[in-house]
């Protein structure tokens, strides 16, 4: 497929001979668009066919895990944010948003609302305000499929992100350039697309944006009303003005569309411009409306193309996540406390990335340290009989023998992710032991499950 | 497990369940058939009584109301069990309350001794219908030996022995007929040596032990008594020091507040206990006799004069909980020395630079605690949650302690009033660091009392909808002096109302600490916190909302069903007894 031309790779992908709609590409979806699917799910989105399944996974489901429908479940988890996080502990933060991925009616908008946090990363650790991160996060979840535009705006005036880059008393004599520098060269533009001087003009409008009692304000008698020239603009510009300088950067397209490749088709190769470039004119042409890149590469030949297939590495909360909905863990799941340790020792510490870059994601999820959290993860919840019970998941779905439950957890889990080695040894342990558990432990401690 | 295992385990549980004895014609007690070496002794006089009210309208309606017993009787394993034993009873042409009150009508008793270092456990009950007895142990040996068949095992073994008729049905369980008496045993040779004992008209019984004799006969005249127990510490400390020994090491805590009872509990030779339990009356009793050479003149300290002990409880309006503990630290500081180890007391030297902070320089030992009487009480009530402003996100009841002060010092007063400003001054230099808000000093004069409070300053700009309010503003720090008490609250509104409590002139009694709880207004506070307890329950446990929602309604439920709570512990010269009692309330 990388042989192809551009338009190619991400035309349409119809299913046919080489590509067909099988149950692991339906996995491969889900996988990547949201946290791994329930038994249900992955039969009903088979037999529904990729254009069906995407547009779901675009709009939502109509009720989530817990039963609820989805306007309930956005009033109580907005709510339970509110009136846990809002003097909480990071840990109990992450535990809130673990929670809400788990039962989430709408899995893509919460992969999309966590790769904004990997996009703008703001950390807890500098800005010590529990309300003022829920507020950013709420703001990501708000556009997480909507208008980077907007995005764009709102996030140069967040006051987790204007404490985070030291914005908060940004004053005319004395201008702030992290902010100003951030964005361009990590959130918008990328290295190369902007001077020295572009950072400090930039900063001279951004001048007299403070954060006062946790909010957002204007000083005018702090702003440089002065005229500036920001890349190849000049007028008196405020920092109002800079998300429209930006967005009209040829870069600022392809630099957001670079980053969603990372998440949706590979962070293991890099891709050229020229690859990019279709996705990120349309992304261009609809006005930085995100579904439109979004949707095309979940809906594209390279997609579902055979290479493109388990060549990303989960991150931890995906590995988590996806581990308690696809094995239905829901009533009740684990603590997501404690999930969110897990989470802390296998390296990813939502609203604590490691610095305003974000994680760096693909290989550097797995080191021994790493991958003892995650067998350790698996073998808690596999010991823990109240809330999970490998058997009783089987029967539900007809899979009594220990032949057939072995394929069914196979073909839940990684589907044809395992070379058949592998498969025969699954396949040999559940005849052996008989024991449901050995079989569920094999395969979700295998480096083949820690792909997506 | 089979249905047939099933089967043997529920009759088993019936005796397992419950202890033993004395039909009316036949008054020999279950003590008197146990061996004098028993460890653990436990006696259901009336069996009859506790069934009664396990199976009472007030029970029955509080488990019906707790979502995790609905979900339990639709399982599988209880629709299972329930089957096989409306099976069972079936044959037996009964139903399972009368086969229950038909077995065990004449009273049950669990011995439990170790005379060759293994557990030897035997019950022994005593039907109302030996005939009926006889039928449903023929109908379980049938069952055991229908499952041994099915399974493969060895069948089940029937034996006789001087009079007794007995089958081995496994491993672990023996059951058997002796005089009328069902016996169940996990030994063979402990149920042999039973027989023997009886055959033998042994005197070596427990019934002839003089301490056993004691508590029998005391717990006998408790008053709707319905169980009582008996344990010989001596002798599990012999069989097992390290699981039954207080060790020598304590936290200083434990023995600055519980020194004397830590030492009797460490010395007495036995324990004795009892449970009573009549319509909405349910009371437990532990009794610890004085450890025998008595208790060090230093432990002397703990023990209040008789009839001189903790004062009357204060029950202002809304009262969670409140305790009253009789302790003269004046006198237990004077004697640390011999109570607390070298670095402990060492330790406690930094207790006079918080004096001097707080009290003008005196020494903690002769400048302080001397000037404080032995009355120590504490309170936690309800406030009024809907005057609080900003009302916070968690609301916290209000929490105060009261102090009494020796009359001739009346300089103490006001030092401690002093005291409770530098905690204010204190207070707020870490706010302004921390960029919280300050607490602003106030009074206000209640019943001829001048209260000295302070409170948080609110915010100017009203808080946009849905901002959190820190639960800081469910306090507003109050001092205040009625008297010769001294009260520190944690709200305004308490320490009003334990002016007008402690007006009423303080009541001694003869006990050294009161705890009374109302578990009606823990349920209401429960109830207020509904929303924020449920979110946490969500998070903590990995609920879904109707599961933890049902969690939080069933403990509230049952705060509410266990009514007013009071435990006492009283000391005298012949030992030492704590009391627990419950006034149940109807589930609504």
């Amino acid at each position: 497929m990388r042989a192809l031309d551009p338009l190619q790779c991400w035309s349409r992908y119809e299913p046919d001979d080489s590509a067909p709609w099988n149950l692991a590409r339906v996995a491969h979806l889900h996988r990547r668009a949201g946290f791994a699917a329930p038994w249900s799910v992955l039969q009903r989105d088979l037999k529904e066919g990729p254009d069906a399944s995407l547009e779901r996974l675009i709009l939502g489901e109509s009720t989530s895990s817990d039963g609820t429908t989805a306007a309930e479940f956005a009033t109580l988890h907005n709510g339970l944010a509110t009136q846990l996080g809002g003097n909480a502990e990071a840990t109990r933060l992450q535990a809130i948003w673990l929670y809400r991925m788990i039962f989430t009616p709408h899995p893509l908008l919460e992969r999309m609302t966590m790769f904004w946090h990997n996009h703008f990363a703001t950390s807890i650790t500098k800005v010590k305000n529990a309300v003022l991160m829920l507020r950013q996060n709420a703001l990501f979840r708000t556009h997480a499929l909507g208008d980077f535009r907007t995005l764009l705006t709102e996030i140069g005036r967040d006051p987790a992100m204007l404490v985070w880059l030291d914005s908060t008393e940004n004053r005319k004599a004395k201008p702030n350039e992290n902010y100003a520098r951030e964005v361009m060269e990590l959130f918008a533009l990328g290295r190369g697309q902007y001077s020295e001087k572009d950072i400090q003009e930039a900063a001279r409008a951004l001048t007299g944006w403070f954060v006062v009692k946790n909010r957002f304000n204007i000083l005018p008698a702090q702003h440089d009303d002065g005229v500036k020239t920001i890349l190849g603009h000049t007028g008196p510009f405020t920092g109002d003005d800079l998300p429209k300088i930006l967005l009209e950067q040829p870069s600022c397209g392809l630099f957001v569309v670079r980053k969603l490749y990372k998440l949706f088709i590979s962070d293991l190769d890099e891709p050229n411009d020229a690859l990019l470039a279709p996705v990120a004119n349309a992304f261009r042409r609809a006005n930085y409306d995100i579904k439109v890149p979004v949707q095309m590469m979940l809906g594209s030949r390279l997609f579902y193309d055979g290479s493109t297939l388990r060549k990303r590495v989960k991150s931890p909360v995906e590995y988590v996540v996806g581990m308690m909905r696809s094995l239905e863990v829901l009533r009740p799941t684990v603590s997501t406390d404690k999930l969110a340790q897990a989470c802390e020792q296998m390296g990813q510490s939502l609203y604590s990335p490691p610095s305003v870059a974000g994680w760096d994601g693909g290989t550097a999820w797995i080191n021994t340290t790493a991958m003892l959290a995650r067998t350790n993860t698996a073998l808690g919840l596999i010991a823990d009989t109240g809330r999970f019970s490998p058997e009783a998941l089987a029967k539900m779905y007809q899979a009594r023998e220990p032949k057939d439950l072995a394929r069914f957890y196979l073909d839940l889990l990684v589907q044809d992710g395992f070379e058949p080695k592998l498969v025969e040894r699954v396949e040999a342990t559940a005849l052996r032991t008989k024991d449901p558990k050995e079989v569920v432990t094999l395969i979700l401690t295998a480096p083949e499950y820690q792909l997506a | 497990m089979t249905m047939r295992q099933w089967a043997v385990l529920a009759l088993i549980s019936i005796f397992v369940g419950s202890p033993a004895v004395r039909g009316e014609d036949q008054p020999v007690s279950g003590a008197a058939w146990s061996s004098p070496e028993t460890l653990i002794y436990l006696e259901v006089e009336h069996p009859k009584g506790l069934i009664d009210q396990i199976s009472s309208d007030l029970v029955q309606k509080y488990l019906y109301s707790v979502p995790a017993y609905q979900q339990y009787v639709k399982t599988m394993q209880y629709q299972a069990l329930h089957g096989l034993m409306e099976m069972v009873t079936g044959q037996l042409d009964t139903t399972w309350d009368d086969t229950l009150r038909k077995l065990t009508g004449g009273g049950l008793v669990l011995a439990i001794d170790a005379t060759d270092g293994k557990p030897n456990v035997v019950l022994i009950a005593t039907p109302s219908d030996p005939a009926f007895a006889q039928k449903s142990l023929d109908l379980l040996f049938k069952l055991a030996i229908d499952d041994a068949k099915n399974n493969g095992r060895p069948e089940p073994k029937e034996v006789q022995y001087r009079g007794g008729k007995g089958y081995v049905l496994s491993e672990q369980i023996v059951v058997g007929i002796y005089r009328d008496r069902l016996l169940v045993g996990n030994l063979s040779r402990g149920l042999i040596s039973l027989i023997d004992r009886v055959e033998n008209g042994s005197d070596a019984t427990l019934i002839n032990k003089a301490d056993f004799k004691t508590r029998k006969k005391a717990a006998e005249a408790q008053p709707d008594q319905l169980a009582w127990g008996y344990v010989q510490l001596d002798e599990l400390r012999k069989l097992d020091p390290k699981r039954f020994t207080i060790p020598d090491k304590l936290d200083a805590g434990q023995i600055l507040l519980f020194g004397s009872w830590i030492e009797t509990l460490k010395q007495a030779p036995w324990l004795g206990a009892t449970l009573s339990w009549k319509d909405t009356k349910l009371a437990a009793t532990l009794n610890l006799p004085t450890p025998p050479k008595g208790l060090s003149d230093s432990l002397k300290t703990y023990v209040p004069p008789k009839g001189q002990g903790a004062s009357a409880n204060l029950r202002p309006p809304g009262t969670i909980a409140s305790l009253s503990l009789w302790r003269d630290l004046g006198k237990i500081w004077d004697v640390r020395n011999d109570l607390f180890n070298t670095e402990y007391v060492q330790s406690l030297s930094g207790l006079d630079t918080f004096a001097g902070q707080f009290f003008g320089a005196k020494d903690f030992g002769s400048g302080v605690l001397a000037a404080l009487t032995s009355d120590w009480r504490l309170v936690v009530a309800q406030q009024d949650y809907a005057n609080l402003k900003p009302s916070p996100d968690i609301k916290l009841p209000g929490f105060a302690i009261v102090i009494g002060l020796k009359e001739e010092d009346d300089e103490f007063a006001q030092r401690l009033k002093a005291g409770f400003q530098t905690f204010v001054g204190l207070a707020n230099l870490g706010a302004a660091q921390n960029q919280y808000p300050p607490l602003e000093l106030g009074t206000e004069k209640v019943d001829g009392s001048t209260i000295a409070t302070a409170k948080f300053m609110p915010n100017k700009v009203a808080l946009p909808e849905g901002t959190p309010v820190n639960t800081r503003y469910n306090i507003s720090p109050s001092a205040v002096q009625v008297g010769n008490h001294f009260v520190i609250s944690s709200t305004l509104s308490l320490a009003r109302d334990l002016v007008k409590a402690i007006k009423s002139p303080t009541v001694p009694t003869d006990e050294t600490l009161v705890i009374e709880a109302d578990g009606h207004e823990l349920s209401s506070l429960i109830q207020t916190n509904r929303t924020r307890l449920v979110m946490q329950n969500m998070i903590e446990k990995g609920n879904a909302k109707p599961a933890s929602e049902g969690e939080i309604d069933t403990l509230s439920k049952l705060a509410d069903f266990l009514g007013k709570a009071r435990l006492t512990v009283k000391e005298g010269d012949s030992g030492w007894q704590m009391k627990l009692d419950f006034t149940l309330n109807p589930v609504k």
